[in-house]
């Protein structure tokens, strides 16, 4: 793709959903000023980028968007919410736009006529608002020094209402051969509020010092106006730039921890990250290796060790540096919903407000990526099939108004995301008679399951039980292809829900997907690795809390009864007995199941390759790994193993 | 003579300008330990602002002056930080 085009989808959509919060925000307060000026440079900023592509049309409605915006701003307009409204559709157009961008390289036919169309909206919101011309260039990109100086001396003046200028002297090398002073100059100037004053390069030894050369470069803010402070450096004037300082200063502050930060090509650091995974392997290695060699000799064996701990040490911290570059947050991923949902719920005729927090969370980039198709298959499921129409929610004795929660947080090795809806809830027996009909599992089997695994039901392929077919959802596809794409980065799925009080599904994925976290555990002579984030909890049991019941074995965990069956058993392994058990509490199908293993080795961290050849038939398998000692080791996925 | 050596101390005395920078670089450079004195300093030029930002030897006194008391201790105290001057009348 083209390089100003990436920067442009990225920037676009990061502008986009920086007007919807702040439009989102005039919603309820819409006097705020300081949302009134941020949407303002949204659409001003987006209407600069957009002229930079074919899409004049987008240009148009900005120009319309901004000019209700700068009325509001100066007073000539209020804000009300059929303005605000019109304004989010605006945005929400441009999001659509910037999609089709991204998919065909260019605005759909009708994107004039639609333009047109909102625009007369907008103007007729606003009888002064008309066409204009959109400018040729965007505006131009604030200078770094700016930036940079801002974010430094934000605490000096942050508290400074006063309009501010800024300055940086960047005086001749020569300019005390002159006759020049630098410091004599600015501190003569008036309403100084912060200076700063700092060497151009490091400073050299006093041994190399020139003292008649003018090492510094001198920067500061103050309150004169600007035309003071030209006519204070009018001497050195070449020497120096004077700039007014925007206001909104802590927003300021945010756009310079963007424009400090490097977008890096992701697939420099993928490869970044397989080199980490394979130097952890040779480590392991050298680990053994340095064993072998203090059984030999000693002496050798022990400075061989001294390398090694330090490797072992510097690896350990390059691998976490690493996996910290492949941690976003997941924001971006999470910013298209709110103007997805709008639509589906327009479509379905339910009025849905959708609340995310955490979104700041950080996880690997290759779970950011993936999370947008489920979730938006979580978000037409909740509102298709779980917020009621308004009329029923009012019988129902609730808001008309349907609520869907999207939280995630950060637990462990793990991020747990969970989407919850305040709607009818899922009816088991709707689930069962639904599996039933579909020959999804047998009517008496069907009697026997729990709520539990019942409601986990609607993870299988095939299931749906949607009255009626929508464009929305209802064909069938959507919850078994989250459970697909959830456990194809070693993710598990959950899903509870209370009748008449809504339903809440849970997404646990690991957090990092470079090395994964494995625990060694033993079943007859073989040595098996489990990921961590597919264990909840490890316990010890004596064998005689375990009870017989029907052709398995049970016990009580938690006030629970969990079934519990053998690791070896399921490989077809020798069983060692013991009098005490070892148990991996995991979850399959909604239910929790122990899993007996004949003993727990270490932890370790590991690059964990996809199955080749025949291990790739067996669903059970992740995959493999090598241990230091050159053995492969099999990983296993217990969920899998136990269904 | 605006640069004074007096043992351990070099005083800066009355208006100091440019030609003055090689004196105190002199000084400094001689031994680096020395504590500059700045009491009786009434104006500094930059070219020895900046030596005493590359030096940074250890200061005591404060300038007699009061304009550039207000900017000259916080400038070095904050080593290319940035930094508020003293605000007037202090």
């Amino acid at each position: 793709m083209d390089e100003l085009l990436g920067q442009f989808l990225i920037e676009g959509r990061e502008l986009v959903a920086d007007a919807h919060g702040h439009l989102e925000a005039l919603a309820t307060d819409p006097a705020d000023t300081g949302h009134i000026d941020g949407a303002f440079r949204a659409f001003h900023t987006l209407k600069g980028s957009v002229g930079l592509f074919n899409m004049e049309p987008a240009g148009r409605l900005l120009h319309a968007g901004e000019d209700i915006l700068d009325h509001v701003r100066s007073g000539k307009h209020h804000f009300d919410r059929d303005r605000i409204s019109l304004l989010i559709k605006t945005v929400d157009q441009i999001d659509r736009w910037i999609d089709a961008i991204e998919q065909g390289g260019q605005l759909p036919p009708d994107a004039a006529h639609r333009a047109k169309f909102l625009i007369t909206e907008l103007s007729s919101s606003a009888p002064s608002i008309g066409e204009a011309p959109v400018p040729d260039m965007p505006n131009a990109t604030r200078a770094d020094w700016l930036i940079d100086l801002l974010e430094h001396s934000a605490a000096i003046i942050s508290d400074d209402d006063r309009a501010l200028v800024a300055f940086r002297y960047e005086p001749d090398e020569q300019c005390f051969l002159r006759g020049d002073d630098p410091m004599k100059i600015v501190t003569a100037l008036p309403d100084i509020v912060a200076l700063r004053v700092r060497p151009r390069e490091d400073w050299a030894t006093l041994d190399d010092f020139a003292p008649f050369e003018c090492h510094l470069v001198i920067e500061g803010v103050t309150a004169a106006p600007a035309n003071i402070v030209r006519s204070a450096f009018v001497a050195v004037g070449d020497e120096v730039k004077i700039v007014a300082v925007p206001p909104r200063l802590h927003e300021q502050a945010a756009v310079a921890g963007m424009a400090r930060s490097l977008r890096i090509d992701e697939a420099r650091i993928d490869t970044l990250a397989d080199d980490v995974g394979e130097l952890v392997l040779v480590g392991n290695a050298l680990a053994h290796l340095s064993a072998d060699v203090e059984r030999l000799d000693g002496g050798l064996g022990a400075r061989l060790r001294l390398i090694q701990a330090s490797l072992d040490r510097n690896l350990g911290s390059l691998h976490r540096n690493v996996t910290a570059v492949r941690m976003v947050a997941l924001a971006p991923t999470l910013r298209r919903l709110p103007r997805m949902m709008r639509e589906i719920a327009t479509e379905l005729g339910r009025t849905v407000v959708l609340a995310i927090d955490g979104e700041n969370t950080e996880v690997d980039k290759s779970i950011a990526d993936m999370l947008y198709e489920p979730l938006l298959h979580l978000i037409r499921n909740a509102v298709d099939h779980g917020v009621e129409a308004p009329e029923a929610r009012r019988l129902a004795g609730k808001s008309a108004e349907g609520r869907i929660q999207l939280s995630v947080r950060r637990d462990g090795e793990s991020v747990v995301i969970a989407l919850s809806d305040d709607g009818a809830g899922i009816d088991p027996d709707r689930v069962r008679a639904a599996a039933v009909d579909r020959g999804l599992i047998e009517a008496g089997a069907a009697a026997d399951m729990s709520e539990q695994a019942v409601l986990h039901l609607v993870f299988a392929p095939g299931f749906s039980t949607a009255r009626t077919v929508t464009s929305v959802s209802g064909r069938g596809v959507g919850m078994d292809a989250v459970k697909t794409a959830v456990e194809a980065v070693g993710g598990a799925v959950a899903i509870t829900s209370r009748a008449g009080q809504g339903t809440t599904t849970t997404l646990r994925l690991p957090l990092s997907v470079i090395t994964t976290k494995l625990l060694l555990v033993r079943a007859g002579s073989d040595r098996y690795g489990v990921p961590f984030h597919a264990i909840l909890e490890t316990a010890s049991v004596r064998s005689e809390s375990i009870q017989p019941m029907g052709s398995g074995e049970v016990f009580v965990f938690r006030n629970r009864t969990v079934p519990l069956v053998h690791l070896a058993t399921l490989l077809g392994a020798e069983r060692r007995f013991s009098t005490q058990h070892r148990l991996l509490i995991i979850q399959a199908g909604g239910d929790r199941v122990a899993i007996a293993v004949d003993g727990f080795d270490q932890q370790i961290e590991a690059l964990v390759r996809p199955p080749a050849n025949l291990l790739s038939t067996l669903p059970a398998i992740v995959g493999t790994t090598v241990l230091g000692d050159g053995q492969v080791l099999v990983v296993l996925d217990p969920a899998r193993l136990v269904a | 003579m605006t640069v004074a050596i007096d043992g351990d101390v070099i005083r800066l005395e009355g208006r100091c300008r440019v030609e003055d920078a090689e004196a105190l670089l002199a000084a400094l450079h001689d031994n680096p330990r020395r504590i500059v004195d700045l009491d009786r300093c009434a104006t500094l030029h930059t070219a020895l602002v900046q030596l005493l930002m590359a030096a940074s030897p250890r200061l005591q006194g404060t300038p007699m002056d009061a304009s550039l008391r207000r900017w000259l201790l916080p400038l070095l105290e904050t080593a290319g930080g940035p930094f508020e001057p003293i605000p007037v009348g202090l």
